[in-house]
């Protein structure tokens, strides 16, 4: 079996052991990743980096006693997240020759824990889409199906984990982004509690909505990457303290006693009858395990994609206004006054998603509107989070599809914004209200693409919900990819 | 109609996003679409409901006033396309008569 096959625990104990060395491992991870170039899931490969970065931690393996089970772990990490000295893009024109002079904190702590960083990941620009296909270095393809969709934003970091290009990837979620795509791909992918992991260094979209979080191969590499991210960081004033915890304790896949609801607006006529079944099937195994199955109602889920569109373009159009093209970003050098300078930079430099919620976030905030638009979402969001609170007295979970089909065929979307933010409607709600939610592969559909389900929890349940994710893994077990010819 | 070409051009020039003329037509057509599909929210009697803007309960965070990084000017600079000597470069802001 190819090495960059192995889980982030296995891997670990080889490179302990001595049985393979680091800088073979990220050679072979560079060479997988040359292999499946037509994936697309790199905009930018840090070979020299990656192999300085290996031989730094063959050098902490061969002296200390205790090092972190990351190190010498190849990873990738998504291109909004900023790298110090290695070009970040966010996928976008504007950001094409950005280079970062800091680094993000959570790349600071993986740096720390020996981590190598292989390279950036595609993504839709500025985390805004559902396909990984708004992006200037072209659209990302399932490793599935190569016709198909990885799923987006973070369709590079899915995709890159799926087909053994990365041992894990970082993503960023502010609407399902590193849930859809982990769906469609076949692995784990954990959007944590808001304020848990650090937002320090993230390109900003909807800072109220934005949280980064692991795509791994199986859970317990998620919980491994948890223990190294998550905590309390001066520099991102909206990171909380005292929640972080070991996230690999007594992940043992024990759910007898616990209750889980089942929340019929997810498992409405949008839902594919096929994934249906599949997610049915693991809410099954669960049962024969001990936990209670019960169905609830979260009437204002029905709000949710309007609220979320409105809010977090409204967030984008006052973040994204930093793009001015003075001091970073895309410049148009012809403009004869500051006025056209902004205007054109900005025409030029953003493409045509980003441009469509800048626009629609400044009509809601516009005078006149604010207050039917914006405001009013406010006020949904504040319900359905009040919906989540009653649900979370009742149970301890809440499990529902990921999202309501398969992945979908490239180019399928592209045309029609609002059918591609409709894509969103299982994972919008999560993010309005703050919470933990993972996505753990539980079948595949008829068509031969992956189905995940995803648990949603109370503020800082990530233990619980790995823990009931593994069950779910012990019972269908890891969907694997079959490695192309050669390797 | 809630976005026609006259709103677009209005609230372009809020964002300060230059859009071609050829283009209106297109941006109107489908941000009309949106909108529609959003405002359905209008139709919600939710009148006393408080808004949440945020989901902590956000108060003001305080740190030390200690200085980190210095001397990073060289560095910060880098990213902008027109500097000169150690300044961003830009066109004139303010109009002459």
């Amino acid at each position: 079996m190819s090495i960059c096959k192995k889980t982030i625990m296995e891997t670990s104990e080889l490179l302990r052991t001595k049985k393979i060395g680091a800088v073979e491992l990220t050679k072979e991870y560079l060479k997988n990743i040359r292999k499946n170039a037509d994936i697309n899931a790199y905009v930018t490969v840090c070979e020299n980096e990656a192999v300085n970065a290996a031989e730094s931690a063959q050098k902490l393996l061969d002296s200390e006693d205790e090092v972190s089970p990351l190190c010498g772990i190849p990873m990738g990490i998504k291109d909004n997240i900023c790298t110090k000295d290695i070009r970040t893009t966010c996928a976008s024109k504007m950001l094409e020759n950005f280079t970062p002079s800091y680094s993000a904190t959570i790349y600071n702590k993986l740096q720390r824990s020996g981590a190598v960083l292989l390279g950036k990941l595609n993504m839709d620009e500025f985390a805004m889409g559902s396909s990984t296909e708004y992006t200037i270095f072209g659209s990302v393809h399932n490793p599935w199906n190569g016709e198909y969709v990885a799923g987006g934003s973070s369709g590079g970091s899915a995709s890159a984990v799926a087909a053994n290009l990365a041992a894990f990837a970082l993503g960023s979620d502010t609407g399902g982004s590193i849930r859809q795509p982990a769906s469609f791909c076949g692995v784990v992918g954990l959007k944590p509690t808001y304020g848990l992991v650090s937002r320090f260094g993230l390109i900003a979209f909807a800072s109220s909505l934005d949280q980064i979080g692991p795509i791994s191969k199986d859970i317990t590499d998620c919980a491994l990457i948890m223990n190294a991210i998550a905590g309390h960081d001066p520099k991102d004033s909206t990171s909380v303290k005292g929640h972080a915890s070991d996230y690999l304790e007594d992940l043992d896949g024990k759910v007898d006693q616990l209750r889980i609801g089942l929340p019929m607006e997810f498992f409405d006529s949008a839902l594919d009858g096929d994934v249906g079944a599949v997610i049915r099937n693991a809410l099954k195994s669960l049962e024969s395990r001990g936990a209670t199955l019960s169905e609830c109602s979260l009437p204002s889920i029905k709000n949710a994609v309007p609220a979320y569109y409105l809010i977090s373009s409204s967030e984008a159009s006052s973040n994204l206004a930093r793009y001015d093209g003075i001091r970073f970003g895309y410049r148009n050098e012809n403009a004869k006054n500051i006025a056209d300078l902004y205007r054109l930079s900005r025409k030029e430099g953003f493409g045509s998603e980003v441009k469509r919620r800048i626009l629609l976030g400044t009509y809601a905030l516009s005078s006149g509107y604010q207050d039917e638009l914006y405001k009013k979402a406010l006020k949904v969001r504040s319900i359905i989070s009040q919906e989540f609170n009653s649900a979370f007295e009742k149970y301890d979970v809440i499990a529902a599809p990921t999202c309501p089909t398969t992945a979908f065929k490239l180019g399928e979307k592209l045309n029609d914004p609002l059918k591609m933010y409709l894509n969103d409607i299982y994972t919008v709600a999560v993010n309005l209200a703050g919470l933990p939610a993972i996505s753990v592969p539980c079948g595949k559909g008829k068509n031969g693409l992956p189905v995940g389900i995803q648990l949603i929890g109370k503020p800082f349940s990530e233990k619980l919900l790995l823990n009931v994710g593994k069950r779910i893994e012990k019972e269908i077990g890891r969907l694997e990819i079959e490695q192309k010819e050669g390797l | 109609m809630a976005a026609d070409i006259k709103t677009i051009k209005k609230i372009a020039d809020l964002a300060a996003i230059f859009i071609e003329e050829n283009e209106l037509e297109a941006y109107a057509a489908q941000l009309d679409t949106i909108i529609n599909y959003m405002e359905e929210l209008k139709n919600l009697d939710i009148g006393d409901t408080k808004p949440m803007e945020h989901i902590l309960q956000m108060n003001n965070v305080f740190r030390e006033d200690k200085v980190t990084g210095q001397n990073m000017r060289n560095e910060l600079i880098k990213n902008a396309n027109i500097a000169k000597d150690g300044y961003f470069k830009v066109p004139a802001v303010v109009d002459l008569l």
